[in-house]
């Protein structure tokens, strides 16, 4: 009888296991319930005549619709004392963006500034930043000082070493973009100025940020060295096609939030489909998790 | 008359006091074979005194001068009893024989060391034999899997072999083989661990309440002691099972003096794999994939006088995967060899000397080095010229240290252990040999990343375990240690209290309280969890880790059945992580300081574990109750999130039950919450700026909404296994032991992603690794 019992439980379990063995070793499961939040861009420059923000509310994944604009926001740029200095509603609404004209950074309060977005059922958003003081630097340039390759192809490239002043009292980042002015081979007629091709060395200082087009200095892992931004190699390719006859460099003096949202958008973007790499969830110094406050130093220097 | 009894009574104190203590010591051994056993119990009747033997079986035991009925006891073994009349010093060794594995046997002196007499708390031993009747995959017993069913004890991914013990990682487990740290325990991507059961003699896995001559990791300490060999017959034991083939062999070098055992396993899965993979290749494509895991102990063990022997122990471990294509196409050949490989070495001399009867020492010179290799080669060959396109990634470590240390018994209250360590570390936290050539004037042939480390460890410690009265009784001591590297130097004070108070009723209130200090961090890539596993020393930049833990509970035995109840709370600093984003793989950036973060965390919980050790019927019931949590200023933008391995519910069930002579069987029900998994799951838009400094552009991107926000489906799985046993009159036993592992083929999840299906629907897609597994293995032994 037992041998019975056995034998009959033997089958059982086998048709069992041969009915899920025939499912797969797949699983769907549902997404989970997401929970709506605010996400704010300011992005603000010294030389700006425009601030531009940005409101709009999260979705899962799973939604048609995607992340929707919000038009009824209440965004409020205020100094430390609570003072508003700026403030964006409805009427601002240009069917993107919030948008006011801004008279510059020159009166702006020393210390930091804050944001505030009101959306309407939605807890108060709020994000702080400042503006960094800028940056000094002196550079030697050698024309056509190396070669390099990739994928088998050889380019002519121009160097230049730059010094960077480390700032010991803030977290100093410069993105840097070079821009040339080219003259039409045909016509003869000198164009406005535009990115040219640029790239720096294996350095722990220097990061490229091809999203935005430009190369990231910081001085994160040498915040202590006042000359820790002293000889930074960069090169500019040397493009033989092209007569380039004016050159200069454009330099932006991030904020630490700002540096740190773009470093963490480009990791987001280098590391797609990437099985070696951490889970990037995109920096932001916004209360609700999403976008980013920042400001950033205008600066443009000849080469 | 007043001043007669004034003056027998002081002469009859003058007596009492002038009594003298003996010891009695010696070495508690198995009778065939003179195994020393570790923690059998030497208990006088009379003074309701005894003593455990320490991990060498030697005990030291001092008794007042005079008659003494003594007990020697230890699970699986029969009891003992002698009378000795105590008049000096004595050694005498106690050779147990074994009786019916399990069998029960109420015996008086193992009333003295219950779970309820031990001051030792958060600590599992489960007994070997009964780890080799649990199922297991592809028959391969393994003791980390079977550790991980124990409360406290939690798995990592589906099929690992890992352990997270009480909310910490796995670089926090102190993995001891024969007192040599090993590095990485894992076999086939973690599935396995390189522990080979039939070459082990004991286990055990200290959680909490640490000792203070434990130190060097914040969350477990785990022991696994190798076989010494047969004293005086050769034995021979073999397994052949799905996966792997092992061979184990002991005895005598010279009888009773010195003896030898080696412990050999292979698997076979390319042998099997590779004959198959070859009928799908096609005539211009050869595709060669390889797997094998291999690992040998070997000991040897030398009685050179009464109190000297001398041990030496080796342990060798390799995995290595690869896949070797070959592409012809007429005019272009192209091979591409990618895989990756690991393995430990150890190697270790141990003295043991006792230098009186109340004094022991070891002594230890140790050996310890990992390795892991990967990488890909790609070679075009044409009628012109050859292309090579090659990284190979390299890390390891080595380690070499001096260890002594003593056990000194003044009395039968108090054990002192005392001791000092030195370790010499060799990291090499990785680097990429990288060779690109397309035939230019100057192919790039390089070796890039971060450069060898070397850094200086030592600790010193000691402590007492004391009988401070009849119901309480303490551990208390102190391990400090150092670490100099990088012209930077660490100092670390532990202190370690535990205590044993027993209630009426048997009952004991136990409570402890440890610090610890790491210096050694594992970076662990949250990916699909292959070997990616770094091993980093802390340096000027990376501080080590550091822990506090505080734990209470109660036990009891009724009968044979033993019941513990625990809570714990643990504070952790200076934990190590990969920034978001970080890739160590193939990163031309020597400066891996640079991709890690240090920060925060905390667990608590609750534990039950109801155990019964002897019988028919053995086995245990484990149920934890749990929270693990982290918190990085660079990850999660600096918020709280779950541990990766946050398991708020853990049971566990597991029986052995013996049927008759010839047959057993056993089950396991295992049962978790899913683990914590950082997923897109949300979309949000924001703004960069257009590159021209002045406009702006939207962009959209699909994140998680936080780190660890996404839980996989519950663990639920159950195994049984039936194993028949032949015994011949000639002393050869056959086994054949048939298991099901994942009996209702539930698909636990290995890995989930985010994915889209063909209507470009976006999906969650949960991965299951194994379904129900049956498996045959047979054992023999003579």
């Amino acid at each position: 009888m037992s041998r019975r019992i056995t034998y009959i439980a033997i089958a059982f379990l086998t048709l069992v296991s041969c009915e899920k063995f025939r499912e797969g070793t797949i699983n769907y499961v549902d997404f989970p319930e997401h929970e709506t939040s605010i996400s704010t861009s300011l992005i603000v420059s010294d030389v700006a005549t425009e601030l531009h923000a940005y409101v709009s509310k999260t979705a899962s994944i799973s939604n048609v619709n995607g992340p929707q604009v919000v038009s009824n926001a209440v965004v409020s740029l205020k100094d430390n004392e609570g003072n508003v200095l700026y403030t964006m509603t409805n009427e601002d609404f240009d069917g993107e963006f919030y948008k006011v004209p801004f008279s510059g950074t020159e009166n702006f309060p020393e210390g930091d500034l804050h944001l505030e977005v009101d959306v309407p059922d939605f807890e108060l958003v709020t994000a702080s930043t400042r503006m960094p003081s800028g940056t000094e630097f002196e550079f030697t340039f050698e024309e056509s000082a190396d070669t390099a390759m990739i994928w088998g192809w050889e380019y002519v490239r121009d160097s230049y070493e730059f010094d960077f002043e480390n700032n010991l009292e803030e977290d100093d980042a410069f993105l840097i973009f070079f821009e040339g002015k080219v003259e039409d081979e045909f016509s003869g007629e000198i164009g406005d100025w535009e990115p040219l091709w640029a790239e720096g060395s294996i350095d722990s200082r220097i990061t490229s940020i091809w999203i935005y087009g430009g190369i990231l200095i910081s001085d994160e892992s040498v915040r202590d060295d006042p000359t820790g931004l002293h000889g930074i190699n960069l090169f500019v390719i040397d493009e033989d096609y092209i007569n380039v006859v004016e050159k200069r460099v454009r330099v932006e003096s991030l904020s630490d939030e700002l540096r740190r949202y773009y470093i963490s958008l480009q990791e987001f973007e280098d590391n797609q489909g990437s099985i070696f790499a951490e889970p990037d969830l995109i920096y932001s110094n916004v209360s609700s998790g999403f976008g980013c406050f920042g400001m950033y130093k205008y600066e443009v220097f000849d080469l | 008359m007043r001043y007669i009894i004034t003056l027998v009574i002081a002469l009859v104190s003058l007596s009492a006091t002038a009594q003298k203590n003996y010891t009695i010591s010696g070495h508690i051994q198995d009778s065939n074979g003179f195994e020393q056993l570790i923690g059998a119990v030497i208990y006088s009747e009379d003074s309701k005194e005894g003593v455990v033997s320490n991990m060498y079986g030697f005990y030291s035991l001092t008794l007042k001068e005079g008659t003494h009925t003594i007990l020697v006891s230890y699970i699986g073994y029969n009891t003992q009893r002698y009378e000795i009349n105590l008049t000096e010093n004595v050694r005498l060794n106690f050779d147990l024989v074994a009786g019916l594995t399990l069998e029960e046997a109420v015996v008086t002196g193992e009333e003295f060391n219950k779970i309820e007499d031990q001051v030792q708390m958060s600590k599992v031993e489960i007994p070997i034999d009964q780890i080799k009747q649990l199922p297991a995959i592809g028959g391969e017993v393994d003791i980390l899997k079977v550790l991980q069913l124990m409360p406290g004890v939690q798995s990592g991914n589906e099929g690992s072999s890992g352990l997270y013990v009480r909310g910490g990682s796995p670089d926090q487990n102190l993995m001891l083989l024969d007192g040599v740290p090993l590095y990485n325990v894992s076999h086939l991507f973690g599935f396995f661990s390189v522990f080979n059961a039939d070459a082990i003699r004991n286990v055990t896995l200290t959680k909490g309440g640490f000792p203070a001559r434990f130190g060097g990791r914040l969350s477990s300490i785990l022991e696994v002691h190798m076989k010494d060999g047969h004293m005086r017959d050769f034995h021979v034991d073999g397994t052949v099972s799905v996966i792997a083939s092992k061979l184990t062999c002991n005895g005598p070098i010279v009888r009773d003096k010195a003896s030898f055992m080696f412990s050999f396993r292979r698997t076979y899965l390319d042998l099997l794999i590779n004959p198959l993979i070859a009928l799908g290749s096609t005539g211009d494509v050869n595709t060669t994939p390889s797997y094998f895991f291999y690992d040998f102990n070997g000991k040897l063990n030398w009685k050179l006088s009464d109190k000297d022997r001398l041990y030496f122990s080796a342990f060798h471990s390799k995995d290595d995967f690869g896949l070797e294509i070959n592409d012809n196409f007429g005019q272009d050949v192209v091979d591409t060899d990618l895989g990756f490989d690991w393995g430990n070495e150890i190697q270790a001399l141990r003295w043991n000397h006792e230098w009186g009867p109340r004094l022991f020492s070891n002594t230890s010179l140790t050996h310890s080095r990992y390795t892991y290799n990967s990488g890909f080669d790609v070679r075009t060959f044409d009628d012109q010229d050859t292309t090579v396109i090659s990284a190979i990634f390299n890390t390891h470590i080595n380690d070499y240290s001096a260890k002594i240390d003593f056990d000194f018994a003044p009395n039968a209250r108090n054990m002192i252990k005392f001791g000092a360590s030195y370790i010499y570390h060799t990291f090499n936290p990785g680097a990429t040999a990288i060779e690109l050539d397309f035939g230019q004037p100057n192919p790039l042939d390089t070796i890039t990343g971060a450069s060898s480390l070397n850094s200086h460890e030592a600790f010193l410690y000691v402590e007492d375990e004391m009988e401070v009265s009849e119901r309480l009784k303490m551990n208390f001591g102190v391990h400090g240690s150092c670490l100099n590297v990088q012209d930077t130097s660490y100092f670390s004070l532990q202190p370690r209290i535990a205590l044993n108070y027993k209630l009426p009723g048997n009952v004991a209130l136990k409570l402890s309280y440890a610090e610890m200090a790491q210096f050694v961090n594992l970076l662990t890539n949250e990916g699909l969890g292959i070997p990616t596993d770094l091993w980093v020393p802390s340096t000027g930049q990376v501080g080590p880790q550091t822990s506090k833990q505080i734990a209470a509970g109660v036990a009891k035995t009724f009968g044979d059945i033993e019941v513990s109840l625990e809570g714990y709370y643990k504070s952790m600093k200076g934990l190590l992580s990969y920034k978001e984003g970080a890739s160590f793989m193939f990163d031309l950036d020597d400066d891996w300081e640079s991709k890690v973060t240090q920060g925060i965390g905390n667990s608590y919980g609750g534990e039950v574990l109801i155990q019964k050790k002897k019988g028919h019927t053995t086995g245990w019931l484990g149920y934890t109750l749990s929270w693990s949590n982290r918190q990085f200023d660079e990850i999660n933008s600096g918020n709280w999130f779950p541990f990766t391995y946050d398991r708020r519910h853990d049971l566990s069930l597991a029986i052995n039950q013996k049927i008759n002579n010839e047959w057993s069987m056993s089950f396991v029900q295992v049962y978790g919450t899913g683990r914590a998994l950082t997923l897109s799951e949300s979309t949000f838009s924001s703004t960069l700026p257009d590159g021209t400094g002045m406009g702006f552009e939207v962009y959209e991107y699909s994140v998680p909404a936080e780190k660890n926000s996404f839980r996989m489906s519950p663990y639920n799985r159950t195994d049984i296994s039936l194993i028949r046993t032949r015994e011949s009159v000639d002393g050869y036993t056959k086994y054949l032991i048939f298991s099901i592992y994942n009996v209702a083929n539930n698909l636990n999840p290995f890995y989930a992603e985010v994915d889209y299906d063909l209507n470009g629907t976006p999906v969650i897609r949960e991965y299951g690794l194994f379904p129900m597994i049956p498996s045959i293995a047979w054992r023999f032994k003579f």
